[in-house]
């Protein structure tokens, strides 16, 4: 029993010994570090907060955090240099693949280890990106919400239609009713009757390109369209 | 098929919705007492008093000859909404047209005409209807309304906006990026060895690329990348800019690159590309901001390629340290004048947070001499300048709208400013020049 209670004395006077500077931190004003030097970015945005000590650590810990990051891609960064001119790669070309071929091609198209360099680089410039979305109080999320403007399903199938080739004289009239204000009911039987029945894809397009020039359609008009598929 | 007929289905959706009655809340004002007349859906004649008073426009999606004015009286201690009936035209011609629109009193059954003008405007546009007597003599009453129509002023064949501030779809907006040199300042790299100087100016240049990627992909369907000493490559430099001129009618151009190199010239030539070369059609080129050393308030842009605005820096610019931001809050956004500010604000708190020693001493590194003798003098250098008309001021230039000067842009009607003139003058702060 004289154990336990000695233990327990022990264990609450460690916690204790703990908890009172913590508690001073937080009452006393004057005892409040001065951070006013800090050297990131992030952390002069936030000095005027209350929670000192809060931001202290957090600052503390963005700072160090880039400084981490700065270090980590000069080190991969000389290193792909290294590689590059190892293998004899003509920067001016390097720069003309990268303009114009996409991420995967341009990757393909390197030596192995070279490769690799790439890789990691991207890897840091990763975590570049994130602390610039820390610090415009962003998400990964913003990346995408703008990207999609109609259902997945809609795109794809937009997608193979766009591979599509109308006939001539469908192609030509629904070039000119997009810029006019109305489409009528001769236009949609014209369209109609130019991709001929039961040719969804060509009715398919027509009609999508249209809706995308802000025409909407009215109900016997859809009706008309229907008849056709 | 089964694709097409769930297609059907959410056009039968938007058709239910299009097919349901607007309205509109307006504010009318009866000039003359007595002059007035209106016929209600009662059959009555009712004569306004000269007052201002609440009504509504009520449009017709389906109908809409079956169209109204509702107005806000009281009979008594109750309330009084008398309806007009009025055969309006469809609400996209009616709201969506460019141009002013007269109804003749026959066609609105009624014993009044209206003249309907728009005023294109960020955001809602402002509409003003005037009522006039069958003859359109006399004005009798005016009402003004606000409505975002639909309908935008786009002409598909020419690929081009017939109007100021008609929503621009993402799919509808390129970017030409140009990079040479330190995106951010991140991802510097200092000079230690002369023998990979050109290999790592190459890493420093993908590296922007890497970081800036995202941001551009998502507010833009195209982006076209000009990376390193562009004029060196005909394809890097005058097939990019002829591929998004033929194709998209919004494009903006961002240049982190040395001073001078933000123009654009030919590969082939050699000679500088001109709208007639590159292919622009006139506001085509909506925005230009470049991080450029003495590239000034980019007023040549304005005049030379018809853009609607830009911006550049004042002198020897440290522009790694804020450059990158003008793009996100674009991005995010911000109208342009916003755009220059809050990546300004943040550059003094990083430059103030004696982020400029570790950056000059990175300068030096790399150039062999210090360019600023301290923080004050690094930030008056650096200092963003735009320029801009104003029929289209920075404030209403946004990545969502289209910008189109209806007046040619002159020395006279250009409008220069530096970054912390705005931010004194939001601040209330008096100017007095040096």
């Amino acid at each position: 029993m004289k154990k336990i209670v000695g233990l327990l004395l022990i264990i609450v006077g460690f916690v204790g010994w703990k908890l009172i500077p913590t508690f001073d931190y937080r009452t006393s004003e004057t005892s409040q570090p001065d951070i006013s030097n800090i050297q990131t970015p992030a952390v002069s945005a936030v000095t005027q907060s209350p929670d000192t000590i809060a931001v202290m650590s957090q600052a503390e810990e963005i700072s160090n955090d880039q400084d981490e990051i700065k270090r980590e891609y000069q080190d991969v960064a000389y290193s792909l240099a290294q590689k590059i001119k190892q293998n004899n790669l003509d920067v001016t070309l390097l720069n003309e693949w990268v303009s114009k071929l996409s991420r995967t091609e341009f990757l393909q198209k390197l030596p192995e280890e070279v490769r690799e360099g790439y890789e990691n680089l991207e890897k840091v410039i990763l975590k570049i990106r994130n602390n610039h979305l820390k610090e415009d109080g962003m998400t990964e999320s913003f990346f995408t919400k703008y990207k999609v403007e109609m259902p997945l399903w809609l795109l794809e199938r937009r997608e193979k239609l766009n591979a599509y080739p109308l006939p001539e004289d469908v192609a030509s009239l629904v070039l000119k009713k997009t810029s006019d204000a109305e489409i009528s009911n001769e236009d949609v039987d014209k369209i109609l009757r130019g991709c001929g029945k039961k040719n969804n894809n060509c009715i398919d397009k027509a009609f999508a390109l249209l809706i995308d020039a802000n025409h909407a359609l009215d109900d016997s008009q859809l009706k008309r369209i229907q008849e056709f598929l | 098929m089964k694709n097409f007929v769930r297609g059907i289905s959410l056009l039968t959706i938007c058709l239910m919705f299009y097919g349901c009655k607007t309205s509109i809340d307006a504010r009318l004002t009866v000039l003359e007492d007595g002059a007035f007349i209106v016929r209600t859906a009662e059959d009555g004649v009712l004569s306004l008093p000269k007052v201002a008073l609440d009504a509504e426009l009520v449009v017709d999606g389906k109908k809409p000859e079956k169209s109204y004015l509702k107005l806000h009286m009281r009979k008594g201690t109750r309330k009084y909404r008398p309806e007009i009936p009025v055969r309006l035209p469809k609400l996209d011609i009616l709201l969506g047209s460019n141009d002013p629109i007269r109804l003749d009193a026959k066609a609105l059954g009624q014993d009044f005409g209206i003249m309907l003008m728009r005023e294109i405007r960020p955001g809602k546009d402002l509409f003003t209807m005037t009522f006039h007597d069958s003859e359109f003599d006399t004005t009798i009453g005016k009402m003004v309304f606000e409505y975002e129509p639909d309908k935008i002023l786009f002409d598909a064949k020419n690929n081009e906006f017939l109007a100021s501030y008609q929503a621009v779809k993402r799919k509808q907006r390129a970017v030409v990026i140009r990079i040479n040199g330190d995106v951010d300042s991140m991802i510097s790299l200092p000079q230690k060895f002369g023998w990979l100087e050109e290999t790592l100016d190459h890493i420093v240049n993908y590296g922007g690329m890497v970081l800036v990627s995202p941001w551009a992909y998502a507010r833009y369907a195209n982006v076209s990348w000009i990376i390193g000493d562009g004029n060196k490559s005909t394809e890097q430099t005058d097939e990019k800019w002829k591929a998004v001129a033929k194709e998209y009618p919004v494009i903006d151009y961002f240049a982190f690159v040395h001073s001078g190199d933000q123009r654009i010239y030919s590969s082939e030539t050699r000679d500088q590309m001109t709208m007639e070369t590159i292919g622009l059609k006139k506001n085509q080129l909506r925005l230009v901001y470049t991080g450029a050393c003495s590239s000034g308030s980019g007023s040549e842009w304005l005049k030379e390629y018809a853009t609607a605005g830009a911006g550049g820096q004042r002198g020897t610019s440290a522009s790694p340290i804020f450059q990158f931001s003008v793009l996100k809050k674009w991005v995010y956004g911000f109208d342009f004048e916003d755009s220059v500010v809050k990546a300004w604000k943040g550059a003094i708190r990083k430059v103030r947070a004696l982020e400029w020693i570790s950056f000059a001493k990175l300068w030096e590194e790399k150039t062999g001499f210090m360019m600023w003798r301290n923080a004050d003098d690094l930030l008056h250098d650096s200092e963003i300048l735009i320029s801009y008309t104003q029929e289209l001021p920075a404030a209403n230039l946004r990545i969502n709208q289209s910008a189109v000067l209806k007046n040619a842009v002159t020395d006279d009607n250009i409008i220069e400013r530096a970054v912390n003139d705005i931010i004194a003058e939001r601040n209330g702060e008096l100017l007095l020049q040096e």
